[in-house]
């Protein structure tokens, strides 16, 4: 019984750490699966199985499939723990993850909600049952909307903190260009699947956080080009997102550039527009650490005064007036 | 030689100039000479002195072309032959008695200045207000009848008002000094003012309102005018007199305190159209320091993060509408500083309690409550 194929995209020589992670797991019965186009994989290792891309899916043999990022070297006992977990549990998929947040639940989209956003949405920090993923759509489209994919098919998920550690891939100009139709196509998704009216707002949020974050990784000769895609998308999300209905109950910072873009004259404009920007966002950093610090004054203040307030206070008092 | 001259620059003043030059020329010591600067005044003022001139003997009257309040009052200065000076504003009014009390005072003392108080004056209402900035009873309070100079008065240097008319100056220590009022720029008497100050040996205070501060909608304080802008020149000459006295370490506060704060209470008052200006000379200003690594050291040594971050934003961001921005953030910041200042104090108290003996000593009551 194999318990999990790990399945890893090459295209570069840079996969041979990432391989030696996947065959060093404690997991004893993986397969490991290298989609190999372009004749790279030069590996003599009998357990690791070559094949091109459009062979199917149907040769993946293990309950559990991961796709390992080339680049990602995977801790000793990553799968073996995160496998226990999700076939323990009956999980469609189970999110690998170095922190605490959602531990000890398990979720479906309708509960998790607009959090849902907070997670990594690549498809290489997931362990995924492999008949869960065989009825679903997008498994070969980009990794936005496999991960919608999932996660609104799934009755079940989870979270694991491994303290695994996963690249963060550098995305190329195109790649980042790609970033604005796709996270159209996020919507869409949200549309056919009926949750568009709940969640309009949080998409509105995310994908504007999303272009911002693009458009300031977009090296400086080519973000003018960038800022005229965004201009384009923008305009017309006016009238395709009838955002107006809920643009109000977005974030006001992105709703903020939002209109950067779309009012700006021009570059120049626009530019000069980033900068005051990029000076709101502090602001709005400095605001929110403003506020935790007087909600622990005030909680201080208070048990300050309790203790003044008290019996034990209150009884020695003549022994502070002796001190005195 | 007189007992006192008193110096009167005057610009356009032609509806109160007759009730000031009456408190002069009536005064109750009449030992004195009174020098009128005419500054190239567009309306009556120069035919209004020309009368009151003709008419009293010991008033002078020069005209001249128009160059501020500093030139015309240094002019003044360097025609003065009296004992005492006087620097009179000629929009305002002077108590009758107020040259003789002070002039006693500063013969009985043998001072080099005598402080003495002012009120405010509404002109609409008729109101006289007093305000503490012109009464300095804090001051008064401390000092009492005595002689004092700047070092037994530290705590109180920047609670004296700067105005010249609030003194009686004994010429002869001004001019062996070599103090005069900087040229070309509002806010002089500022710089006139600390460097009196920080000169004097003997220093007395007169506690009795000798002086009525006459207040309208158009003087030129209060009006966002373009020379608001001088304030950064001002700033920077106060900061080269307390350097010149060797005291700027002793006041390093209150010094920043102005040039990193202060300027901007003016930049958001002054008009909309003069923005930019103002921004690009504070940055000039700034620019200064920047180009003096050991001097910018020495200053942000005791500048706090939230004023640190404004420079560098004075600096960086070069139109208004994006400083501006910057500016919010400055303030959300200072606000940062202040919070996490408030909350160390109060983490402080409550550690001092948890600590004292009275809770200490009282823990086995509280766990006996608690069962």
């Amino acid at each position: 019984m194999v318990s999990v194929s790990v399945i890893m995209a090459v295209s570069k020589d840079n996969y041979s750490e990432s391989l030696k992670s996947a065959l060093n797991q404690t997991l004893a019965d993986i397969e490991v699966i290298c989609i190999d186009d372009n004749d790279i994989v030069n590996v003599t290792d009998s357990a690791v199985k070559v094949i091109k891309k459009d062979d199917s899916i149907d040769e993946v043999k293990g309950e559990y499939i991961y796709f390992l990022n080339p680049g990602d070297v995977l801790n000793k006992d990553t799968l073996e723990k995160a496998f226990r977990q999700a076939k323990g549990e009956g999980l469609d998929f189970i999110q690998i993850t170095d922190e605490d947040t959602f531990i000890g639940e398990t979720y479906q989209f309708l509960k998790l909600r607009g959090k849902t956003f907070q997670m990594d949405m690549t498809r290489y920090t997931k362990l995924i049952r492999t008949d869960f993923i065989k009825k679903l759509n997008n498994i070969n489209s980009n990794d936005y909307l496999f991960f919608w994919e999932c996660v609104f098919n799934a009755r079940k998920f989870a979270f694991i903190n491994l303290n695994q550690k996963f690249n963060k891939d550098k995305k190329d100009f195109d790649e980042l260009a790609s970033l604005i139709n796709v996270s159209n196509e996020v919507f869409t998704k949200f549309k056919d699947y009926d949750h568009i009216g709940k969640f309009k707002f949080i998409i509105f949020d995310w994908r504007l956080e999303l272009l911002y974050d693009a458009y300031v990784n977009v090296t400086e000769e080519r973000k003018e080009e960038y800022y005229n895609l965004l201009k384009e998308d923008f305009t017309q999300m006016i009238y395709h997102w009838r955002f107006t209905d809920f643009a109000y109950d977005a974030n006001p910072i992105n709703y903020l550039f939002f209109k950067d873009v779309v009012y700006s004259k021009d570059f120049e404009d626009f530019k000069r527009l980033m900068v005051q920007y990029e000076l709101e966002l502090d602001s709005e950093e400095v605001k929110k650490e403003n506020e935790i610090i007087e909600k622990n004054i005030s909680i201080l203040e208070r048990e300050n005064s309790l203790i003044t307030n008290s019996t034990s206070w209150k009884v020695t008092k003549p022994l502070r007036k002796l001190n005195k | 030689m007189v007992k006192v001259s008193v110096v009167i620059p005057v610009y356009n003043v032609e509806d109160f100039l007759g009730e000031c030059l009456d408190s002069i020329l009536n005064q109750t010591l009449t030992d004195i000479e009174v020098i009128c600067v005419n500054d190239g005044s567009p309306d009556r003022s120069l035919e209004i002195l020309n009368e009151y001139a003709a008419k009293d003997k010991r008033m002078t009257v020069i005209d001249q072309e128009n160059g501020g309040h500093a030139v015309a009052t240094n002019r003044g200065m360097r025609l003065a032959t009296g004992k005492y000076i006087f620097f009179m504003d000629s929009d305002d009014i002077l108590e009758l008695t107020a040259l003789e009390d002070s002039y006693k005072l500063a013969e009985e003392k043998n001072v080099d200045f005598v402080i003495f108080q002012a009120i405010n004056y509404y002109m609409d209402t008729g109101e006289l207000v007093e305000a503490e900035n012109y009464s300095m009873n804090a001051l008064a309070d401390y000092v009492g009848d005595s002689v004092f100079n700047y070092k037994d008065i530290m705590d109180f240097v920047f609670d004296i008002t700067v105005t010249p008319w609030s003194k009686l100056y004994n010429r002869e220590f001004v001019m062996k000094n070599n103090i005069i009022y900087p040229e070309g720029l509002v806010f002089d008497d500022n710089v006139f003012f600390y460097d009196t100050l920080f000169a004097a040996d003997r220093i007395t205070f007169l506690r009795k309102h000798l002086f009525k501060r006459r207040w309208y909608s158009s003087s030129s304080t209060t009006s966002g005018a373009r020379h608001f802008i001088n304030y950064i020149d001002i700033c920077d000459l106060i900061w080269q007199v307390f350097f010149k006295y060797d005291v700027f370490d002793d006041f390093k506060d209150e010094l920043l305190h102005k040039k990193f704060y202060t300027n901007f209470y003016w930049y958001r008052h002054i008009k909309p159209e003069f923005k930019q200006l103002f921004l690009d000379k504070l940055r000039e200003d700034y620019l200064r320091i920047e180009s003096d690594k050991e001097f910018k050291e020495y200053i942000f040594r005791d500048l706090d993060v939230a004023e640190q971050k404004l420079y560098e934003y004075v600096l960086k961001y070069k139109d208004t509408e994006t400083f501006d921005v910057a500016y919010k953030n400055y303030k959300l910041r200072r606000k940062n500083s202040q919070l996490k200042a408030e909350y160390e104090e109060v983490r402080n108290v409550h550690e001092e309690l948890l600590n004292s003996e009275s809770w200490k000593k009282t823990q086995k009551l509280r766990s006996f409550k608690k069962r």
